[in-house]
């Protein structure tokens, strides 16, 4: 079991994803378009960051003249707080169930020490559990959020702020 | 000294949790329900635990797909429908060499009107970014192989006192580790930071007269 929780560790650690390398530049007024620096995604638009992962602030309110959107923006917000209270709450956990080892040096309350130390190693991997997938939430609703504001508004050259949009070149032909 | 019964029943009790929050974490994972429309711009969707492409309707000549693959640590494309790999090397990246300044967008449609202030319009036809698209149909995210770990669960040895207490001093050096990985690790890998650069490479690419992803290279 040991092994298998090690190898399953090893993974998650490694889990950690390469930063993007390229900096979009062709791009229109109030466009949306991602980043992913420092284990973050980032939302750009305008020349700025709009907001990033996890708590992603700043979304709800550049978003909110689409209403899917800014739905999932709110989503994102809210799962994104939970994601960081859940990990840290997850990892603190973590960290007092090492005391439980006390157990090894204390004969008399060994089971007490054990039990306690597990307990809390137990209650962390879960509150561990629900940050991570929440932390998966919260990145996935802020992008399903810039994809709707991005269909109508943003990649069509115009920003909640101001909704005003360029002719179109041509007529729509099917 | 607890009875063995009530050991074993600690112990199915931790291995239950541990492949809760294993498998959960995995099998959970937020699931969108964004439904691209068919306009031939390229987007970053969601999709499992990242961000995929999705070209929406563009088709991209094999040029540019090349261009794409050089986008990636290891020449993968990594679109919404699977991964895409070449044993071909990728060509050398393309940077475009432009001032900044805003796009301003070339689409295909009715003029839009929003119908008041802070009230974006909403589109029975989407906009077209491409005069004709090539192959029209409704694309979703998905077909993205999902990985699960299997929660297997090890017998262990010792009945008595001395396996349970070895098992719990091995499970409180573990515990405390798979707690800090599960809690700082990230869901997402390199598919999100991948896909994030060919999206942006192939729309830059594609609203740039000239290229090979230009929309007027499409076949």
């Amino acid at each position: 079991m040991k092994k298998r929780c090690a190898l399953v560790a090893a993974a998650l650690l490694g889990g950690c994803a390469a930063p993007t390398e390229y900096v979009p530049r062709v791009v229109a007024r109030g466009e949306i378009t991602l980043r992913y620096r420092g284990a973050h995604f980032e939302a750009w638009a305008g020349g700025t960051e709009v907001a990033r992962g996890l708590r992603w602030r700043g979304l709800p309110p550049y978003v909110a003249c689409v209403r899917d959107a800014k739905s999932h923006a709110d989503e994102a917000a809210a799962a994104g707080d939970r994601a960081l209270g859940f990990s840290i709450a997850g990892g603190i956990l973590g960290g007092l169930a090492v005391g439980g080892l006390l157990g090894t040096i204390d004969e008399n309350n060994r089971w007490a020490w054990f039990g306690s130390g597990l307990a809390a190693g137990g209650i962390g991997l879960v509150f561990a559990g629900i940050g991570r997938l929440s932390r998966n939430a919260a990145n996935g609703h802020a992008v399903d959020a810039a994809n709707y504001y991005n269909d109508a508004v943003g990649s069509l050259g115009a920003t909640c702020a101001d909704l005003r949009y360029p002719a179109p070149a041509l007529p729509q032909t099917k | 000294m607890r009875s063995s019964g009530q050991q074993r029943t600690a112990r199915r009790g931790l291995v239950c949790v541990c492949a809760w929050v294993i498998v959960g974490s995995v099998g959970c994972s937020y699931e969108s329900q964004y439904v691209a429309p068919n306009d031939g711009r390229a987007r970053a969707v969601w999709s499992e635990d990242n961000v995929v492409v999705q070209f929406s309707g563009a088709v991209p000549s094999d040029a540019c797909v090349e261009q794409l693959r050089a986008w990636s640590g290891n020449g993968t494309l990594r679109l919404a429908t699977g991964d895409v790999k070449r044993d071909a090397p990728a060509p050398p990246r393309l940077v475009l060499e432009l001032a900044p300044a805003f796009w301003i967008p070339v689409y295909f449609g009715a003029p839009i009107v929003a119908p008041g202030p802070w009230l974006a319009p909403s589109f029975v036809r989407p906009p077209l970014f491409v005069p004709v698209l090539v192959a029209p149909r409704v694309a979703r995210p998905g077909g993205v192989l999902a990985t699960t770990t299997s929660g297997g669960i090890g017998s262990g040895g010792g009945g008595g006192g001395k396996g349970a207490e070895m098992l719990a001093v091995i499970a409180l050096l573990v515990l405390p580790a798979l707690d800090v990985a599960i809690a700082t690790a990230t869901p997402e890998n390199d598919r999100s930071s991948d896909a994030i650069d060919q999206v942006n490479v192939f729309n830059d690419l594609a609203r740039t007269a000239g290229t090979v992803c230009s929309y007027g290279s499409a076949p």
